[in-house]
């Protein structure tokens, strides 16, 4: 039999934005205003304890590659996928790709050969983003119609791979809607549901993302998920040694010329 | 072909599958260009606006009929062109529609090579009222209507580098074309044709590149140029869309000559299926 490896894929959810080393915080409460010693512990930590490594033990699998990026778009988690893994079939495992979708209006650009995520929930929105929601007639239909292309797409390549696929919302408004315009046997869920805990203490005070303890909520909720609608990715022989994981999310800065 | 008699044909040619050339890109694959001018004037063109809608579709078939597409499928001995070109359609544009139409197609009846011309690097789409919808980014030969749209021009501020960041985004959308036609088993080739991108060729798939370099360009643009181009839009004529599809056949039979069918063909069919329509998702 073959090792199996979890691909997951995704925004700051996916990454672990929220699990926060507290002894290091530097007296800075987010991630993102933090100097750069503190940033790369409170990183370490999101990938350590984040959903993928937890749903990868609970599925009972060898490696976790964890592609999440925060503040990533589909086409920018797609654009990820090519840069750090698509030439890699991993033939030596059987592979399950977790694509924990995000705000479908979200969208990226190759600026300065790095990807460059542009989000319309910014409190600011600079001009290209400003721009996309004065040339939008819908914020909710037409971005979901791009995301339902990467998605296909997506599922194009795991099915030429010979890859499993899942994909869910960690929005429920847009999750529901999502699964209105699209059926597909890929969904982990056919009626979404709210992936987020209720429960405050499930939340990190400082950003609003799930904590670790959140994380383990959802983590549970997807195997749970799993094991009810897709028995199949669940390792029937699970892996009795340490988790091998690591985080391959950020885009390769290209040189200038080189792609 | 009906049915029956697909069946009947395809028992006579012991099982052979129909042959189908599809072909993708912008304008030159629409095969703007190719006018009838004895009913049109011969310094217009058919963005000049005010004309006849009659007589806008019937130059645009004329496009559809005599452009590449068909000319190349004859000599490759095709039986099927759907030519999927398109006017101002970008890179990505062009893949969102090929997904959206005809990703559950079922190719199997055929034996496919698609081609895809691709469109300038410099343009981008989105979704919007349910449509693919095509920007050009405000740089070279663009229309005075780009420089008026507060997306594109936002683009071109936000880009830092507008050759390799367009070109990185037009990789990476060749590349989820090829992972589609690898898995569905279409024949693949790819050409292009703006020189800015030669110098980033080392980074494009080149195992499915057509083969036709700049010799094909030199000889539309210089050698003769009054031959092969309608300066009225600067698009290539029927010479031009002849000699390409001359270029693009001697390249297939030199590096792909298994792509080309020596059969005798009962018929010939074409279609033109460019223009993006609705999503049409029913809810």
């Amino acid at each position: 039999m073959k090792p199996k490896l979890l691909i997951t894929m995704g925004c700051s959810m996916t990454e672990g934005v929220g699990c926060y080393d507290l002894n290091n915080m530097g007296g800075y409460s987010q991630y993102n205003k933090m100097p750069k010693p503190y940033y790369d512990i409170q990183f370490k930590n999101f990938h350590k304890l984040g959903w993928p490594n937890r749903l990868g033990r609970k599925l009972g699998y060898d490696k976790v590659i964890n592609l999440g990026q925060a503040g990533s778009s589909a086409s920018g988690q797609l654009k990820i996928f090519y840069e750090n893994i698509s030439t890699n079939f991993f033939e030596d495992y059987d592979v399950l790709v977790f694509w924990l979708l995000t705000e479908p209006s979200r969208f990226s650009f190759y600026i300065n050969g790095k990807i460059k995520a542009y989000t319309l929930s910014n409190s600011e929105l600079n001009k290209m983003e400003l721009a996309y929601i004065s040339e939008l007639n819908d914020v909710n239909f037409d971005p979901l119609l791009e995301q339902i292309f990467y998605v296909k797409i997506m599922e194009e390549i795991c099915q030429n791979r010979n890859w499993g696929l899942l994909t869910t919302h960690w929005d429920m408004y847009i999750g529901k809607f999502y699964k209105e315009l699209y059926k597909t046997k890929t969904h982990l869920t056919e009626e979404q549901y709210d992936i987020l805990s209720p429960d405050v203490n499930h939340k990190s005070p400082f950003c609003g993302h799930p904590n670790e303890i959140g994380y383990e909520y959802i983590s549970q909720a997807f195997y749970d998920k799993i094991k009810l609608n897709h028995p199949q990715y669940i390792n029937p022989h699970p892996n009795q040694n340490e988790l091998d994981w690591i985080h391959m999310g950020n885009s390769i800065k290209h040189k200038k010329g080189l792609i | 072909m009906t049915d029956l008699k697909f069946i009947i044909w395809n028992f006579k040619n012991g099982g052979m599958k129909d042959k189908l050339l599809i072909t993708l890109g912008c304008s030159y694959t629409e095969g703007h260009g190719c006018y009838d001018f004895s009913i049109f004037p011969i310094d217009k063109n058919i963005y000049d606006g005010g004309i006849d809608v009659n007589i806008l579709n019937y130059q645009k078939n004329k496009f559809h009929e005599l452009g590449w597409p068909n000319k190349l499928g004859k000599k490759l001995g095709y039986n099927k062109v759907l030519n999927l070109g398109f006017g101002g359609s970008s890179t990505s544009g062009n893949l969102k529609w090929f997904i959206q139409k005809y990703n559950d197609f079922d190719f199997s009846k055929y034996d496919v090579l698609l081609i895809w011309w691709l469109p300038i690097t410099y343009r981008f789409s989105f979704y919007n009222r349910d449509l693919i919808y095509n920007i050009q980014t405000p740089i070279k030969n663009s229309d005075p209507a780009d420089y008026l749209n507060e997306l594109s021009k936002s683009y071109f501020k936000f880009i830092g580098d507008i050759d390799g960041d367009t070109i990185r985004e037009q990789i990476f959308y060749l590349k989820l074309m090829i992972n589609f036609c690898e898995l569905k088993n279409i024949n693949f080739l790819w050409y292009n044709h703006d020189s800015y991108t030669k110098k980033y060729f080392k980074n494009y798939p080149m195992k499915y590149w057509i083969g036709v370099g700049d010799e094909l360009n030199n000889e539309l643009y210089q050698v003769n140029p009054n031959y092969y181009i309608n300066k009225s839009c600067g698009h290539p004529n029927e010479n031009g869309y002849e000699i390409i599809s001359n270029y693009f056949y001697n390249s297939i039979k030199l590096n792909n000559k298994h792509l080309i069918n020596d059969s005798n063909l009962n018929y010939f069919e074409w279609e033109w299926d460019g223009e993006p329509q609705d999503y049409n998702l029913e809810l």
